[in-house]
C-alpha cells in the first residue's frame, strides 16, 4: 500500500515528461509493468522502476523542459497560493524557530518551490521574478502589522525595496543561463541583497542598541553563521554578548524589540526568502536549449 | 540512429530469438538497463523503423491483470542488428601482429 502510494506521483512525473501524444500508452505500458511487478510483491523493484522513469527524460527529438507548464486554472490557483504562502512561511519559521532550524526548513521549501516552478505557468523569466519578489517583498512589509513586536528593521520600505530589486534585477539576468552560471550569478546575487540590506538596516540603530556602528557590515554574516555553529567571534548577533562590555546587552533594549529579533529574525528571514526565491526563478526560467538531444544517424 | 552500449544491449536481446515478443520488464532483466534508459531507447527503435510494437490481446478484467505492450525487430531491424554487432566486434577485436611473440605459459 506504501509502496503504491510513493510509485504513484513518480509514475504521474513520469508520464509528464513525456510528449503529450504518448503519454496515455506509456502510461498504460508502465502500469502493466508495475502490476506484475506488484503481483510478484517485489516493492523495491517497483520503486527502482519509478524512480528511474520519473528521473530519466525521454529525450525524443528536441530537448524538452523537465515538466510541461501547468496552465490549467487550478495549476495557476495552486501556484500562486504557493507563491503567497512559502514567504509567509518563511518569515513564521524565521521568528518561531531558532534560526539553524529555521534555515534547514528553508532548504525544505526551497526544494518544494524547485520543484513548483519546473510546471510555472508564467511564459517569461521578468514574470516570474515579478511573481516572486512582489508577494516575498509584501510579506515582510505587512509584517510589522501582523507581528507587532517587530523591530525596526521590518520597517524600513526602502531598505525591502533596495532588497528586492538587487535580488530581482540578479535572477533575471541569471535565468536562462547555463546552470552553472545561474547558480553562481543567483548565489553572488542572494548574498549581496541580504547583506546590504541587514547592514543599511542595522548601522542606524546600532548606537541605540549599545553597539559600534562599524559592526554592521559584519553583523549578517555573523547571525547566519553563528547559528550554524561557525562563531565570526563576540560579535553583536550574539545575544549574550554585548561589545561595550561583559554584561548582557538586553538591558539595553526595550521589551518591546527584542534582540533576538533584531539580530536573528529579520536576518534569517531574508535569507529564507531569498533561498526559496532562488530555487523557484532559477527552475521556472530554466528552459533547454532547443536543439537535438541525440544525433539521429540513421 | 546512432548505436550505443544499451543499444547493442538491446539488439542483442532482441535479436536472440528474433520471432519473439518481448516485453519491457522481460528486457529489463535480459540487458541489465534501467526502466529510464530501456524504454526510450526502445521508442527511439520504433521511430527508426528497427522495432515494431504491439499491445497484448487480452480481457484484463478475465486475465486479471492490464495487457503489455511487446516488442520484436522488424526486419529492418534484424538486418540493422547484425551489422552493428558485426561491426562491434570488428572494432573490438584486437588484432595482433604476425611476429608478435606468442603469450607462453608462466611455468
Amino acid at each position: 500500500m506504501v509502496t503504491r502510494r510513493l510509485v504513484r506521483p513518480l509514475l504521474a512525473l513520469a508520464v509528464r515528461r513525456w510528449p503529450a501524444h504518448l503519454r496515455n500508452e506509456m502510461r498504460a505500458e508502465w502500469e502493466a509493468e508495475l502490476h506484475e511487478l506488484a503481483s510478484q510483491r517485489r516493492r523495491a523493484r517497483m520503486l527502482r522502476f519509478s524512480a528511474s522513469l520519473a528521473t530519466t527524460g525521454p529525450q525524443l527529438g528536441p530537448r524538452q523542459p523537465f515538466l510541461d507548464a501547468d496552465t490549467s486554472t487550478g495549476g495557476i490557483l495552486r501556484q500562486a497560493a504557493f507563491l503567497v504562502a512559502a514567504p509567509a512561511a518563511c518569515v513564521a519559521l524565521s521568528l518561531n524557530m531558532i534560526p539553524f532550524i529555521a534555515l534547514l526548513l528553508t532548504v525544505l521549501i526551497a526544494m518544494i518551490a524547485a520543484a513548483a516552478g519546473l510546471s510555472s505557468p508564467l511564459p517569461r523569466p521578468w514574470s516570474v521574478v515579478a511573481a516572486v519578489l512582489t508577494p516575498a517583498a509584501a510579506v515582510v512589509l505587512v509584517s510589522p502589522s501582523l507581528v507587532p513586536y517587530l523591530s525596526e528593521a521590518w520597517r524600513q520600505p526602502t531598505t525591502t525595496l533596495l532588497w528586492t530589486l538587487v535580488l530581482g534585477a540578479a535572477l533575471s539576468l541569471a535565468s536562462g543561463r547555463s546552470t552553472r552560471t545561474a547558480v553562481i550569478a543567483a548565489g553572488a546575487a542572494a548574498l549581496t541583497a541580504c547583506w546590504s540590506a541587514v547592514t543599511l538596516v542595522v548601522a542606524p540603530h546600532a548606537a541605540r542598541l549599545g553597539l559600534d556602528a562599524s559592526y554592521a557590515p559584519l553583523w549578517y554574516p555573523a547571525s547566519v553563521l553563528d547559528p550554524v555553529g561557525i562563531p565570526l567571534g563576540a560579535l553583536p548577533p550574539d545575544p549574550n554578548l554585548c561589545i561595550t562590555s561583559d554584561q548582557p546587552c538586553t538591558q539595553y533594549l526595550p521589551a518591546s524589540s527584542p534582540l533576538l529579533d533584531f539580530t536573528e529574525g529579520y536576518p534569517t528571514a531574508l535569507t529564507s526568502i531569498t533561498l526559496y526565491a532562488a530555487a523557484y526563478i532559477l527552475t521556472a526560467t530554466s528552459h533547454p536549449v532547443d536543439e537535438p538531444a541525440l544525433a539521429e544517424d540513421a | 540512429m546512432r548505436v550505443t552500449i544499451a543499444v547493442v544491449k538491446v539488439l542483442s536481446a532482441l535479436l536472440e530469438e528474433p520471432d519473439r515478443f518481448r516485453y519491457g520488464l522481460d528486457l529489463m532483466a535480459a540487458t541489465g538497463l534501467p526502466s529510464g534508459t530501456l524504454y526510450p531507447l526502445l521508442r527511439r527503435m520504433q521511430d527508426a523503423g528497427w522495432v515494431t510494437a504491439e499491445w497484448e490481446r487480452l480481457d484484463p478484467v478475465a486475465a486479471g491483470r492490464p495487457a503489455r505492450r511487446y516488442y520484436r525487430l522488424t526486419a529492418e531491424g534484424i538486418e540493422r542488428a547484425r551489422e552493428a554487432l558485426a561491426e562491434l566486434r570488428t572494432v573490438t577485436t584486437v588484432h595482433r601482429p604476425a611476429d608478435a611473440p606468442r603469450p607462453r605459459p608462466a611455468w
